[in-house]
């Protein structure tokens, strides 16, 4: 039982041999699976051939199944995996997953972009396809084995991995699959009821652990090919500079191990026999800036956009509501920070041209990479490694294309590596936003009134430019705006909208996106007005879910667990957020103490999260305390600052993320349910820094209206006992 | 410079600038991969290795100071089948996306190498590796999983 790593996943191709291999189209609404009968898919000829079937049965049993979706730490690969094996009735210690290769079958029918990762749409996405194509495989097989018995499917069973007879006579899938794969397929399986899960919903082993315990797992940076060089770069300093000239080429070239250097209108790249000769090689290199022209931003220059952006809008008029909020959000620009830097490996070559990614997008990567080389369709090969982290920095494709037009000039595989330095100075950021609210109460305490102006940069005129700005502008930010646009309070008169601030730098999708910084804004101005009211925060916010009865089931989780009216010890403090995103809804309070030096002690942090029908328990946990310490970093110290258009972070000791010594114990509660799955790689980011905020104020008094909180001097955090 | 040195358990010879991090000559001449590039300035532990039994941040460790010594990668942690970090690793489904964990996994076993069963205070100041994607409370309890697992001093001790 595990991954395979992406060099066994290649040989693979070429060696399915006999066996059932299933194919299947995520988008198609009739005809959705077919029975490939070659052993290899689509280009039987080429014996390098990616897996392009679903789902294949070899002869001795093991069970591979393809997985469209980048594994990027979210357990895809495992709760994809398990959805087959539970319609196929496969035992699930001989179920492998591997990465599917570039194909419109493996397209997200979730998200416009082909196959992409994103939007925590994967379990949404594949949950149906995934099933049918499980539960068709084991239909044939019971077809077959019906065959030779003799006797009609229907009266035949299937046990883990086999197909039982009334008189105990078995036959293993494994012997099965040849005969299974002369069969078609049926087009609408039947599918099993809840009540009939033997896998889904109860814990099972992550597949790719092994590997990556052992170091065997194959990430980007890993992929080793025969004469392959190293490529180190560097961009011009400024996000939107240019470089001048480059000096010093010559003497460089003469380094030892050095290859070439290759100068571009914003990038440098020097290739070598090693990386660290390649990055030598760069250091000695002298560059010359060019900012003529271009905007060259500082991190002031922003915030003063945001507020004349929200003085021109103007304010929202007062009327007769008894009680009045009125106040300014603020979160900062933020990078990604995946754990492994930028990289890819790309080998063009007479055939045509390969890439290794760590990708979230894969057909986006197909066109960069074609693009950058000049070749198309089938000439151009995406294979998609371990990730290393992707929160949607692997979304983008820029460091594809740069690797491939290093590739197309040096006709030897290139492995191209950003130092971490580029890699934070160089991303695309989680836009910075300015939120004001203007909240009126009645008298009897709900918010009658509630305008909400967001100053921020229109992602989407970067993010989709084949759609004029005109419309965007009309539009606002639809994306942006996600978690704020209809909070679940019962508003009369709701005004939300987006304000464009052209920022001038690269941004990107960043964990949650738009529900990022809604979810801080929202549930830290809903605790604001419990106070405006008069009432306990968990009371307030309960007397609106009546119509949101998702919310109410993880609000009372989350107050049971956390004994929220009961008396804490001296000093310590509670607070609580609840957000909607992804179609699911997160809840968590934390507790905390804060000393007179406004060091912050976590205590322990309780979350509660409904997402429909659980496929893998223990990984929607992870996922759960994966997404409260990466919005606990953000929370907590993470910000990105321009100086005159050049990020002022480069690495982990300015741009510092969340230790060890600093996470409490998380208690984590998933509210049963069948319904269809819901997001859940995302959800968990949302409410934590409105969570935190709210604790603080409870604390302290202080009202935390701006992230990071280092800002208002909490800049020492640490785990408590439990 | 040519440096000799022991590379989990075997003499190993390597002749490259003296100035080479350790990491770089593991990765790009060895050929030995599990050992991860995070960071580059001893910031976030991807990168950690064993000299003689002491976890070291291989990015901030030239070649030249390894002449003589002992290394271990991840690679040769375990003589044989698995270390017990690393069943206790997959017993606790630890890792996430997975690049962190060999440096963790590093890190933890020089730690119990000097303390069979330490404390949470003793994990708190000794792991101070980096994980984005928040595995730090599985990291905890798979250390005391493989602590609790682990009867006798395990096999690599520091030395002194
Ligand atoms: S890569 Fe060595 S500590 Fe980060
Ligand atoms: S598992 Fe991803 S950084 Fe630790």
């Amino acid at each position: 039982m595990s991954a395979l790593s992406r060099r066994d996943f290649i040989k693979l191709g070429g060696t399915l041999g006999a066996g059932l291999l299933l194919g299947a189209c995520s988008a198609c609404n009739k005809q959705r699976i077919f029975t490939l009968r070659q052993g290899v898919g689509s280009n039987p000829s080429d014996p390098d051939a990616d897996m392009l079937g679903w789902v294949f049965i070899a002869t001795d049993g093991s069970i591979k199944v393809a997985i469209p979706s980048a594994e990027m730490g979210q357990g895809v690969y495992t709760g994809l995996a398990m959805l087959v094996a539970e319609e196929l009735d496969a035992d699930f210690a001989q179920v492998s997953a591997v990465a599917a290769s570039v194909n419109p079958q493996f397209d997200n029918p979730k998200m416009r972009g082909g196959q992409l990762t994103g939007g925590s749409t994967s379990t949404m996405a594949f949950w149906t396809p995934m099933r049918e194509v499980g539960a068709s495989a084991r239909s044939m097989l019971l077809q077959a084995a019906a065959k030779q018995w003799k006797t009609t499917p229907e009266s035949l069973k299937t046990q883990p991995g086999k197909v039982v007879h009334p008189d105990g006579r078995q036959l293993t899938y494994g012997a099965l699959a040849s005969a299974a794969a002369k069969l078609d397929a049926p087009s609408s399986p039947k599918l099993k009821s809840a009540k009939d899960y033997r896998l889904i919903g109860k814990p099972q082993k992550r597949l790719d652990t092994p590997d990556k315990v052992r170091g065997t797992a194959v990430f980007g940076m890993d992929v080793r090919l025969p004469d392959m060089v190293y490529a180190a770069v560097e961009h011009a300093h400024a996000l939107k500079g240019r470089i001048a000239k480059v000096e010093g080429q010559a003497a460089v070239t003469a380094m030892p191990g050095v290859l070439s250097v290759h100068v571009f209108d914003t990038w440098v790249a020097v290739i070598a026999k090693g990386w660290w000769q390649a990055q030598q090689g760069l250091k000695a290199l002298k560059v010359t800036q060019d900012t003529t022209g271009v905007p060259t931003p500082s991190s002031a220059d922003h915030r003063a956009k945001m507020l004349q952006a929200l003085n021109e809008h103007g304010k929202a008029k007062r009327g007769k509501e008894t009680k009045y909020l009125d106040v300014e959000y603020e979160v900062p620009l933020l990078e990604h920070a995946t754990m492994s830097p930028i990289n890819c490996t790309a080998h063009v070559h007479a055939k045509g041209c390969d890439v290794w990614a760590p990708t979230q997008a894969q057909t986006n990567s197909h066109k960069a990479a074609a693009k950058a080389c000049g070749l198309k369709g089938d000439q151009v090969r995406i294979h998609t490694t371990y990730l290393g982290g992707g929160f949607g920095r692997r979304a983008e494709t820029d460091f594809i294309h740069q690797a491939v037009t290093l590739a197309a000039k040096v006709k030897l595989p290139v492995q191209l590596i950003w130092s971490r330095e580029e890699t934070t100075r160089h991303g695309f950021y989680r836009p910075a936003v300015i939120s004001r609210f203007q909240v009126g109460l009645n008298e009897k305490g709900d918010p009658q009134r509630w305008s909400n102006q967001m100053a921020m940069p229109n992602m989407l005129y970067q993010k989709v430019p084949a759609v004029p700005n005109m419309v965007w502008k009309l539009t606002g930010d639809v994306i942006g705006i996600d978690g704020a646009k209809e909070p679940p309070y019962a508003i009369d008169d709701l005004d939300v909208d987006t304000l464009h601030v052209e920022l001038d730098t690269p941004l990107g999708f960043w964990r949650a996106v738009g529900h990022s910084h809604n979810g801080f804004f929202v549930e830290s101005v809903v605790d604001e007005l419990a106070e405006l009211a008069g009432e306990d925060p968990a009371a307030y916010r309960r007397r609106f879910y009546d119509e949101y009865p998702r919310h109410k089931n993880v609000l009372d989780a989350l107050t049971t667990m956390a004994q929220w009216d009961k008396k804490r010890p001296e000093g310590h403090h509670l607070g609580l957020a609840v957000h909607e995103s992804f179609g699911s809804v997160v809840g968590e309070v934390v507790e905390l103490s804060v000393a007179k030096d406004k060091t912050v002690t976590l205590h322990r942090i309780w979350c509660a999260i409904h997402c429909g029908q659980v496929i893998n328990p223990d990984a929607v946990q992870a996922q759960m305390e994966s997404g409260i310490v990466y919005g606990l970093s953000a929370a907590t110290r993470g910000q990105i600052t321009l100086d005159k258009g050049v990020v002022q972070q480069s690495n982990f000791h300015d741009y510092q993320v969340m230790q060890m010594s600093e996470i409490p114990p998380i208690e984590v509660h998933l509210i049963p349910s069948t319904s269809a799955p819901t997001g859940v790689g995302e959800t968990a980011l949302p409410p934590i820094a409105a969570a935190v905020a709210n604790a603080i104020y409870a604390a302290t008094g202080t009202r935390l209206r701006r992230l990071p909180f280092a800002q208002a001097g909490f800049k020492t955090w640490r785990r408590g006992g439990a | 410079m040519k440096v000799e040195f022991d590379l989990n358990g075997k003499p190993h010879k390597l002749d490259v600038d003296a100035a080479m991090p350790l990491l770089w000559a593991l990765r790009d001449e060895v050929g030995l991969t599990g050992t991860k590039f995070g960071c580059g300035i001893g910031q976030c532990g991807a990168c950690t290795v064993h000299m003689d039994g002491i976890a070291m941040r291989s990015c901030s460790l030239p070649v030249a100071a390894v002449q003589g010594r002992t290394i271990t990668t991840i690679e040769g942690i375990s003589a044989q089948g698995l270390h017990a970090l690393q069943e206790a690793w997959i017993e606790e489904d630890v890792p996430q996306c997975g690049y962190c964990q060999t440096g963790q996994i590093m890190a933890a076993a020089a730690m119990l190498a000097q303390n069979p069963n330490p404390s949470d205070e003793t994990i708190d100041q000794t792991m101070s590796n980096l994980c984005r994607c928040g595995t730090y409370n599985r990291i905890r309890k798979a250390i005391h999983r493989a602590a609790a697992a682990m009867p006798t001093p395990p096999a690599e001790e520091a030395k002194p």
